[in-house]
């Protein structure tokens, strides 16, 4: 079922925490917000279940205006950051609990309860309470009531923050395997890039209760539109450097060669930072490369600051000047203090607004 | 079944919406009858009796002027040496009685904080005397505080002291209701302080130990900063409690011998329910409450009790 | 080695012995008269009349069939058991009303209710008792269980509202919003998710209130004369202007005693978060 969400503001009070948020997403997409916390993604998450109400602005599910309508009658799902588990329930009595209130009768209930619990892998813990299992297997219990009853959109509020990373990595891929599967729209509320990135199949970035920039998990790396979405996506963080435009069109650099090596094409790609105005120029740590000896092919130079090899690639810091830099390299055998000559892949720089 | 549900369940958007706006008066509807009795039970008598004040209310006198008669009544407060006598005992059986209840407390909790056998059952035993209607607790230690009958005396008779006359002599009736007002309500401040030092955490007494700190060391600088807020609680739950103290002294003393127990509570019930001055007696009431008020506000600022209660919230 | 650990061990046994008397010393301390009241309450006068007093005895039920037949104990029982039961059940129902409110809702003002609650806690009943006393025989509700049951659903309010407010915190607001989205409005979420996780809180919140109520003397002597008499009243009766009546007293304490005892030893694992407003768990 697609999801629109229209102009919708939430205001507590004096304080505006959602401004105006907007976003159309498809039948059977899942769609991250992405933000620092306070962002409001997940109150806009809240208003999208009817737990919260906008002070403005409309939601839509299957085309239908649902924004006032109550939570039970969305007919969606939702897992929540802390499970919102029923302690005085079973195991079973918290998965059956969303098809006994819309009065499915008791055999059919157990079917279904026994077909998403093997699914979900946890059959062997029907019988036990809530707080008689662990963390993950709660997870996936919340997860399993959410999914027992089809809902026709299913709401993620920062689902497996309270998982130790290696789990939260598992249930990563599992949730969208299993969600890919179901072909259910997905709203999955995030401040992780990393599960962003990996199961997004378009992300928003929010700040401050905006909408900063829409776009899928490759494009957002690629080409983010601005300073906040570039150095929140991707770790290490995006190499940017201040900008000006001159008066003939071109940009002014602290690293003049960026400037002179940026193509015209991207002068222009960027919607959100018009030539003119005041922006950075950024490339990603991976498309800078560092050449050793023939200092004629390289770009720029520069003194490593520090090398931090982790086993797959190699972070290195670089010193140009004032400026500081980082790449990341496969295998290198510089050091601290040396001096190298850097590569920069051209067509990977790009124009970042303010 | 859900498609169904849904549309059934199908409004338009309008009355929803104002439905949905109407979960904003919810919290009102939820507080009405809180908020109904509070002030016609709590409130409103309050006020009235503010206007009592002012009057010479005295039902049983068919010759004084019951009319308004402004300030008079609170000039006689003032002026009134039995009042601020009653003060006086108020305030130094409230000292003697919070003081000593805390100080046993904190003793008996860091006593009975350890794995020995039978200290469940002794904790459970302990806890009863503030079970007990107080004024059974005032029967029975009248009882037992007989000059010639009392077991108190057999006792205290047994290792050689006494007799004592208890509440019946001027020099040992103020420490015989304060002992009563103790046995009674240490077990209130044990439990409490008890709970606290139970939920404390480990690590800061280990590093003590490591740090070297001695028992006593340890006590002062770990335990019993990290028990403050809730002794600060446990403390201002007690001083409530023990300015208002009635039932026992009633018991035991009625505020004889010589009005060395006449407390605050026994002498306003005596004006208004043995002379039934009303309009005097309300008077009375007011400066009480207000003395009351100065006391507890001054504790929760030196205290700092709402900061205590407020972090537990953010929490 | 061996020899200073056997000292080591030595010294801590005789550590732990003195310890071990001293907490026995300190329960008897709190414990004797209570075990006092209940022998003394199975004692004859002429038994507890006697010096020295008396550890062995025949049991006698004298006291309790007195205090039933010629003290109108069985009436102030039936007064105080209605009286404390209605007023203890209002109070619960529209406290834990108002307490669903202000944990749940954003409402403004936690501080001053902080301060109004404990403002009612620490007013001397004696200050309200003028003006119930003269709005009770104004309206005749003087000497009936109404004006009493009015005046103690008063007092329990704050306490369950302050202590119903931590309970129903403690529960994750997700559980409840799970339901709501799993089907429910919030009335029903309310019934099916949130009361059955309460029902603890509830009962040793129940408990507290009723036992206040039950214990409460000052006003019930003063806000009655005959039909309306509750046991303290009746209880506090057993002293006559030259001498005491031993007996009657100690059963009628036992009579009132008893009932608090049992159900707060019950309910002892939520006691002292209810104690205290909520403020230390137990």
């Amino acid at each position: 079922m697609s999801v629109q969400i229209k102009n919708v503001e939430k205001s507590f009070g004096a304080l505006k925490v959602v401004k105006g948020v907007s976003v159309d997403i498809a039948d059977g997409e899942f769609f991250v917000m992405l933000g620092p916390s306070g962002c409001g993604k997940t109150t806009t998450l809240r208003m999208v279940a009817g737990l919260e109400l906008p002070t403005a602005g409309e939601i839509r599910i299957g085309g239908r205006d649902v924004t006032y309508e109550e939570p039970r009658h969305r007919d969606i799902a939702m897992a929540f950051q802390d499970y919102g588990l029923y302690p005085h329930l079973s195991l079973r009595g918290n998965i059956e609990f969303p098809l006994k209130v819309r009065g499915v009768p008791e055999a059919e209930r157990r079917t279904k309860v026994e077909s998403v619990a093997q699914k979900m892998g946890i059959s062997h813990l029907l019988d036990r309470k809530p707080g008689q299992i662990s963390g993950g297997q709660r997870q996936r219990v919340a997860l399993a009531r959410a999914l027992v009853r089809n809902p026709r959109v299913f709401l993620m509020d920062e689902p497996l923050s309270a998982l130790d990373a290696k789990l939260r990595a598992t249930m990563r891929t599992e949730i969208k395997k299993l969600v890919t599967e179901l072909k259910i729209t997905t709203i999955y509320v995030t401040h992780d890039q990393i599960e962003a990135m990996s199961m997004a199949d378009r992300i928003a970035v929010m700040k401050d209760g905006d909408m900063v920039q829409i776009a899928s998990p490759l494009e957002m790396y690629e080409r983010p539109q601005t300073k906040f979405v570039a150095e929140f996506i991707g770790s290490p963080a995006m190499n940017l450097l201040p900008a000006r435009a001159r008066p003939d069109g071109r940009m002014a650099c602290d690293l003049p060669v960026l400037a002179e090596l940026l193509p015209d094409a991207e002068l222009t790609a960027n919607p959100v930072a018009p030539a003119k105005m005041a922006a950075y120029i950024g490339i990603r740590p991976e498309h800078l490369s560092l050449v050793e000896g023939g200092e004629g092919q390289a770009d720029f130079e520069a003194v490593v600051d520090l090398v931090e090899p982790l086993g797959q690639t190699t972070n290195v810091y670089l010193n140009v000047g004032d400026i500081r830099m980082i790449a990341v390299v496969d295998r290198t055998r510089v050091q601290a203090g040396q001096r190298v000559g850097v590569k920069v892949r051209r067509e990977a720089l790009r124009l970042v607004a303010a | 079944m859900a498609e169904s549900a849904i549309r059934s369940a199908t409004v338009h958007a309008g009355a929803a919406k104002a439905q949905r706006a109407g979960e904003k008066w919810a919290p009102w509807i939820l507080l009405a009858p809180t908020l109904v009795i509070m002030n016609v039970v709590g409130v409103y008598p309050l006020l009235h009796s503010l206007y009592i004040s002012f009057t010479g209310a005295k039902p049983t006198d068919p010759n004084a002027h019951q009319g308004w008669v402004g300030l008079k009544n609170y000039a006689e407060v003032v002026s009134d040496g039995q009042f601020w006598h009653a003060v006086l005992v108020t305030g130094g059986f409230t000292a003697l009685s919070v003081v000593s209840s805390l100080v046993l407390a904190v003793l008996m909790a860091i006593l009975f904080n350890r794995p020995l056998p039978g200290f469940v059952l002794m904790r459970s035993l302990i806890l009863i005397p503030m079970l007990v209607t107080p004024i059974a607790v005032g029967l029975i230690w009248r009882i037992m505080m007989m000059p010639e009958l009392g077991v108190l005396n057999y006792l205290f008779g047994i290792v050689g002291l006494g007799p004592f006359q208890w509440g019946s002599s001027r020099g040992s009736a103020l420490a015989s209701v304060v002992l009563v007002d103790v046995w009674q309500w240490t077990p209130f401040m044990f439990i409490i302080i008890f709970a606290g030092l139970k939920s404390l955490p480990r690590s800061p007494f280990e590093s003590a130990q490591i740090d070297g700190a001695s028992g006593w060391q340890t006590f002062w600088q770990v335990t019993v900063p990290m028990l403050k807020p809730v002794i600060v609680i446990a403390v201002l739950l007690r001083l409530i409690d023990a300015i208002r103290t009635y039932d026992t002294i009633y018991i035991i003393t009625r505020g004889g011998p010589d009005f060395v127990t006449d407390v605050v509570s026994i002498y306003l019930q005596r004006v208004n329910f043995r002379f039934f001055d009303l309009g005097y007696g309300s008077a009375l009431s007011w400066v009480t409450m207000l003395l009351i008020l100065a006391v507890v506000l001054i504790f929760v600022n030196l205290s700092g009790f709402l900061r205590i209660v407020n972090e537990k919230e953010a929490r | 080695m061996s020899a200073t650990l056997a000292r080591h061990k030595a010294r801590e046994r005789r550590r732990a012995v003195t310890l071990w008397l001293l907490a026995v010393s300190v329960t008897v301390f709190f414990f004797f008269p209570v075990y006092w009241m209940f022998s003394s309450a199975f004692k004859t006068d002429e038994v507890s009349s006697t010096f020295p007093p008396v550890f062995t005895f025949a049991p006698s039920m004298d006291n309790f069939v007195h205090l039933f037949l010629e003290a109108e104990a069985g009436k102030a029982l039936w007064n105080s058991f209605f009286i404390v039961t209605i007023a203890t059940l209002l109070a619960m129902i529209a406290g834990t009303m108002a307490a669903y409110a202000l944990a749940r809702f954003d409402i403004k003002g936690k501080n001053a209710m902080a301060i109004e609650i404990l403002s009612v806690r620490m007013l001397p009943p004696i200050v309200s008792v003028i003006p119930l006393f003269m709005i009770a025989r104004w309206l005749g509700i003087f000497d009936t269980p109404w004006l009493l049951i009015a005046v103690y659903t008063l007092s329990g309010l704050p306490f369950v509202v302050w202590i119903m407010r931590v309970f129903i915190q403690d529960i994750p607001q997700s559980v409840e919003e799970a339901a709501m989205i799993d089907g429910c409005g919030r009335i029903e979420a309310f019934w099916r998710v949130t009361l059955p996780l309460l029902l603890p809180g509830l009962a040793a919140t129940m408990v507290i209130v009723f036992m206040f109520a039950w214990n409460e003397f000052l006003l019930a002597s003063l806000l009655t004369s005959s039909d309306a008499k509750t046991l303290p009243v009746i209880a506090a009766n057993a002293i006559k202007p030259k001498a005491i009546a031993f007996g009657l007293a100690c059963a009628a304490g036992v009579i009132m005693s008893m009932p608090v005892i049992v159900l707060v030893l019950m309910m002892q694992k939520y006691l002292v978060q209810g104690l205290t407003l909520g403020a230390v768990k137990g």
